[in-house]
């Protein structure tokens, strides 16, 4: 546009603007870039060596162990995301409906709280909660019952969902006050006329508050999956076993997940180059998914 | 004229005894060495890091141009903080290095030489030692001393059956019953607890019958019949023994509470006994066999403190700490918090080993009954880990995850350079 200078005239919005560029330049794109140079390396902390290709190789084709914790992570994301996002709409739409400012408050905060609680506090504390003998709470509750036990962080086929449980149990307040936000921006006048039309609850939330809902929801999938896809705390606190020399990853390395594993090559067994591809690999998949998701979801409505 | 000839002899006078006490001062007090303040990095166990105060205490006493900034470090996190600190270009000068680690430093070339020679290190440990930790001439790290696997019993659960030390037996096919018998009459519910420690009893069974981990440095063996009947022989325990159950708590926990009269771990914990369960009275013994017989399992190396430092101007500082380290008194203090029958001769043979509950590791390693089989580093026991973790809690059967284990440990080692700095052989 015409007129429209680049760089501010005033010497402190410059000054300003360059920290904060410099800031961005040497703590998120220098590492990302050293990442992606240190992907093609035998590299650790103390020396490297261009190997090209050989580490996305061996992540392809030697390596199980680093290609499950793909699947893992990829499974993780996929119980995650449309459990906290339909649940997070579910507790929307009751928070929504209620008059009182006062309860509606503490319903806000009472489902909001789980977010905001430090999620190594929270991993601790289920583990406890989920201990396979009938000393865990949730199976003290099962054997009321006559279920039970239930070896949830022990069994190799529901650990993962187990993990999955705690992280859905975690996020849905933030989808909450998310689609809480969305849905104080649909005008009431609709429903109004939907109502008017003839329209019942079902039909108006079908075809109202879904569809002018979707960039919210968008927004809330694409967060929840960049945070599924990144998972680390939770696996790592909760299913490492507690002896020397353990491995994180669970039972039968079946909650092994990417970020977990890329801090085992790196940080135990020095293999930064290795870790930095398998990085990437996250990095294209994160992106290709995101992508995708806006391609899919992004559809604007207007009435 | 007079006061002339008066002044110039004064002058002289005053000349000369200056001179005199200058000299006098220098013979008195050597130039004073610049002050200096060494980093010290220990691993966190608490008992050793509350007993080396008073030894940071008097090695600063002893050397007032010297401080001491002592830090501890969690032996997961070494590696990690002690790299940041290396690229930080703060990197602690004095470091206990775990041999899990040491193969990635040595190979790094981070650690320093230590200011010993060969005739210092076998008067002090032994020729054994003194060729095994023999580094491109130079040694860059020593052995604190050795662990093995042993068997800890709690004598009050013991006393309460009616028993004593002399009754445990000492093949598994009695070992077993015994073990229920003697939960059974003290009302705890884990006759024999192994729970979090079963990859290590797997593999001191392994060796029991005549099995390896490592026919050399190239070569894993985690597939071979010995561990596959070892690995089935550790789920049989669980499922047809039920000695113990994959959802207790585990094994530390279970016997360091008194809810097992029996437990197996290496001889570190010995040093965990003795610091957090101290309500309970325990000894140790050899673990069970299949005839009585040694092998009882592996032995291996602890190491090690070493040298660090990157500023030549924290040398004479860090090696003089590092050589306080080494003495008698530090290591006589030490070995045993650490659980470890100690590599130095003089406290290997004092008084200390001679009862329990330190005897017993030191006559296995001493006479030979365990196998010491080298310390490979933790990216090839991972394979082993996992390989138990699938088939104590994935179902699979040992053969399949064993040689599995055995391909992947294969497949790592063929690419390792240089590890195994000691034990068997070192590298082709």
């Amino acid at each position: 546009m015409k007129g429209v200078r680049f760089f501010p005239k005033d010497k402190t919005a410059i000054i300003v603007l360059l920290l904060s560029a410099l800031f961005f330049i040497f703590a998120k794109w220098y590492p990302i870039i050293n990442t992606f140079l240190l992907s093609f390396k035998e590299a650790t902390f103390f020396k490297e060596s261009w190997i090209g290709l050989e580490n996305y190789k061996k992540l392809f084709s030697e390596d199980k162990v680093s290609l499950q914790t793909f699947w893992n992570t990829l499974k993780f994301a996929l119980m995650v995301v449309p459990a906290t996002a339909i649940i997070g709409l579910a507790l929307a739409l009751f928070v929504h409906q209620i008059k009182d400012f006062a309860v509606r408050s503490l319903f806000n905060a009472a489902f909001f709280i789980p977010f905001v609680v430090p999620i190594v506090a929270i991993a601790i504390v289920w583990k406890f909660m989920f201990q396979p003998s009938e000393i865990g709470l949730f199976n003290q509750v099962l054997g009321f019952f006559n279920i039970g036990p239930v070896r949830w962080l022990k069994n190799p086929k529901i650990a993962l969902a187990s993990l999955a449980f705690l992280s859905v149990w975690k996020r849905a307040g933030y989808a909450m006050i998310i689609y809480l936000s969305g849905l104080l921006a649909i005008p009431g006048t609709f429903y109004e006329a939907a109502r008017v039309e003839g329209a019942n609850a079902w039909q108006s939330f079908r075809r109202i508050t879904l569809p002018l809902l979707a960039p919210t929801t968008l927004f809330v999938i694409v967060v929840i999956t960049i945070g599924s896809l990144m998972v680390f705390e939770t696996p790592y606190v909760m299913t490492t076993e507690d002896f020397p020399g353990s491995i994180p990853g669970g039972p039968a390395n079946s909650t092994n997940v990417v970020v977990l594993n890329i801090y085992q090559q790196a940080f135990r067994f020095n293999h930064i180059g290795y870790a930095s591809a398998s990085a990437v690999i996250l990095f294209v998949i994160i992106f290709t998914i995101s992508f995708i998701q806006f391609k899919f979801i992004s559809q604007r409505y207007e009435y | 004229m007079k006061k002339l000839v008066s002044l110039l002899v004064l002058l002289l006078l005053l000349v000369s005894a200056g001179v005199v006490f200058s000299g006098g001062a220098q013979e008195a007090e050597p130039a004073a060495k610049k002050p200096v303040s060494i980093r010290v990095w220990f691993t966190t166990r608490q008992p050793i890091v509350d007993m080396s105060q008073k030894y940071i205490e008097k090695y600063q006493a002893d050397n007032p141009w010297a401080k001491v900034n002592f830090l501890t470090v969690s032996e997961a996190d070494m590696l990690a903080k002690f790299t940041t600190a290396h690229m930080a270009g703060n990197q602690p000068d004095v470091t206990y290095i775990d041999e899990i680690i040491l193969d990635a430093m040595v190979n790094a070339d981070q650690l320093r030489p230590l200011p010993v020679d060969e005739a210092w290190v076998t008067k002090k440990m032994g020729k054994d030692v003194a060729a095994r930790f023999k580094v491109k001439g130079n040694y860059y790290v020593l052995p604190n001393g050795n662990m093995t696997g042993l068997l800890f019993y709690n004598t009050d659960h013991l006393k309460t059956a009616g028993y004593d030390a002399t009754s445990i037996p000492k093949t598994w096919e009695k070992f077993i019953p015994f073990a229920r018998t003697v939960a059974s009459k003290n009302g705890v519910k884990i006759p024999f607890a192994f729970n979090g420690a079963g990859q290590s009893l797997a593999e001191a069974v392994a060796y029991q019958l005549g099995g390896t981990s490592f026919l050399n440095s190239e070569t894993c063996v985690y597939g071979s019949e010995e561990w596959i009947r070892a690995a089935q022989f550790c789920v049989d325990l669980f499922d047809k023994y039920k000695t113990d159950s994959r959802d207790n708590v585990n094994a530390r926990e279970a016997f360091g509470t008194g809810n097992a009269p029996f437990t197996f771990e290496w001889s570190w914990f010995i040093g965990m006994m003795q610091g957090t369960y101290t309500d309970i009275h325990f000894a140790t013994g050899p673990l069970p066999t299949e005839d009585g017989t040694p092998p009882y399992g592996r032995y291996g190396d602890n190491a090690g403190f070493s040298v660090t430092y990157t500023d030549d101007k924290k040398k004479e500082a860090a090696e003089l700490f590092w050589m306080m380290l080494m003495t008698t008194e530090f290591q006589k203090e030490f070995a045993p918090l650490r659980g470890l029958v100690s590599a130095h001769l003089e406290v290997r043979d004092s008084e200390l080993y001679a009862a329990q509950p330190h005897i017993t590791a030191k006559e296995i390693i001493s006479k030979g009954f365990a196998v010491n089989d080298g310390d490979p580093p933790s990216e090839i026991t991972t394979f082993r880990n996992r390989a138990w973790s699938a088939i104590k809690d994935g179902g699979q059967d040992p053969r399949s995850a064993l040689q599995e284990a055995e391909k992947g440990a294969n497949a790592v080692l063929a690419k390792m350079d240089n590890w195994l700095l000691w034990g068997k052989e070192g590298r082709k």
